[in-house]
């Protein structure tokens, strides 16, 4: 077994590249899980109104 | 059927939610087999022992960087072209994926070059152009941060992402055009692959594993986006996930 992690003396190399990409994939994953439920509860929180549909003005023009 | 019915953000989401299931369990069974065959099958490389197995990593990482950016710059021109919400928002969702794809191909590139060519970086054409890729799509994340507005926003970025795209064939064809430190491909769709079938299966199918990875957590994003963008529209408010709790 340790031979297997010891990837015939590349082992840091190899494991830091996976290790990166493991560390990686499960943060993206945790995050989007993070952002979808604040998006969720924001959606819960804004109930539609009839100003909703009411077209914006310009950016920077009072609305 | 109509497909451009699923342009609309309402009736793209719940598609987008029952498509997520299937490429994420693609990408998970991809991938464990893809480092079955990389660990368990592959052999040891007679040039460069165990240090080649940065390879099932190092290529289909830098594949899904290049080609994640074409694909935000596609969005992007569909967005400008016809002024689609939701082409936009494929865009946006791609950006992040995108960079981490590049920052991971740059990462194990180091890691493989450190072992076998004796440094982590150089500044050759292949490696450089990969690292103002990375920098694109920082631009392209910081861009959309930067711009209040959404629809200002998608049409900045869409123009980033457009004039960037330049880069792609530069990071694709720099082993071609100049001398680099970085090898040549060894794959390639003119000629026959330089690689043993097992080390190329292996790579195929994590490669395979990136992508079925990508389009899911891509899908998430834009669901995730498009509950952000169209809050207070009363389809949103009347979903399912958004009613409970």
């Amino acid at each position: 077994m340790s031979n297997f992690f010891a990837m015939g003396g590349y082992g840091f190399y190899i494991w830091m590249a996976y290790g990166a990409l493991a560390v990686i994939v499960v943060a993206e994953v945790v995050a989007l899980r993070v952002r979808r439920r604040a998006a969720i509860t924001q959606a819960r929180l804004t109930e539609p109104e009839m100003t909703t549909f009411i077209r914006r003005g310009p950016a920077g023009s009072a609305d | 059927m109509n497909l451009f019915r699923y342009s609309s953000p309402p009736a793209f989401y719940p598609l987008a939610g029952k498509l997520i299931p299937w490429f994420a369990w693609t990408a998970a069974a991809l991938l464990v087999l893809g480092l079955w065959i990389g660990f368990g099958i592959a052999p040891t490389d007679f040039q460069q022992g165990e240090a080649y197995r940065i390879i099932f990593v190092h290529v289909p990482t830098a594949w899904m960087s290049m080609f994640i950016y074409l694909v935000m710059a596609f969005w992007g021109a569909l967005s400008l072209g016809f002024n689609t919400r939701l082409s936009a928002m494929m865009a946006q969702a791609l950006a992040p994926t995108g960079a981490l794809m590049t920052f991971i191909a740059l990462w194990s590139g180091g890691l493989w070059g450190r072992p076998t060519w004796g440094t982590y970086w150089a500044w050759d054409a292949r490696m450089t152009s990969e690292l103002i890729l990375l920098f694109l799509y920082f631009g392209v994340m910081a861009l959309r941060n930067a711009i209040a507005d959404d629809r200002r926003a998608d049409r900045a970025c869409a123009v980033l992402a457009l004039v960037g795209a330049v880069n792609v064939p530069i990071i694709y064809f720099s082993v071609k055009w100049w001398n680099t430190l970085h090898q040549g491909s060894s794959v390639s769709l003119t000629s026959s692959p330089k690689m043993a079938a097992i080390m190329l299966t292996g790579m195929l199918v994590m490669a395979l594993a990136a992508w079925s990875y990508t389009i899911a957590v891509t899908l998430v994003r834009v669901r995730t986006i498009i509950l952000e963008r169209e809050c207070g529209a009363a389809w949103v408010f009347d979903l399912s996930e958004v009613r409970a709790g």
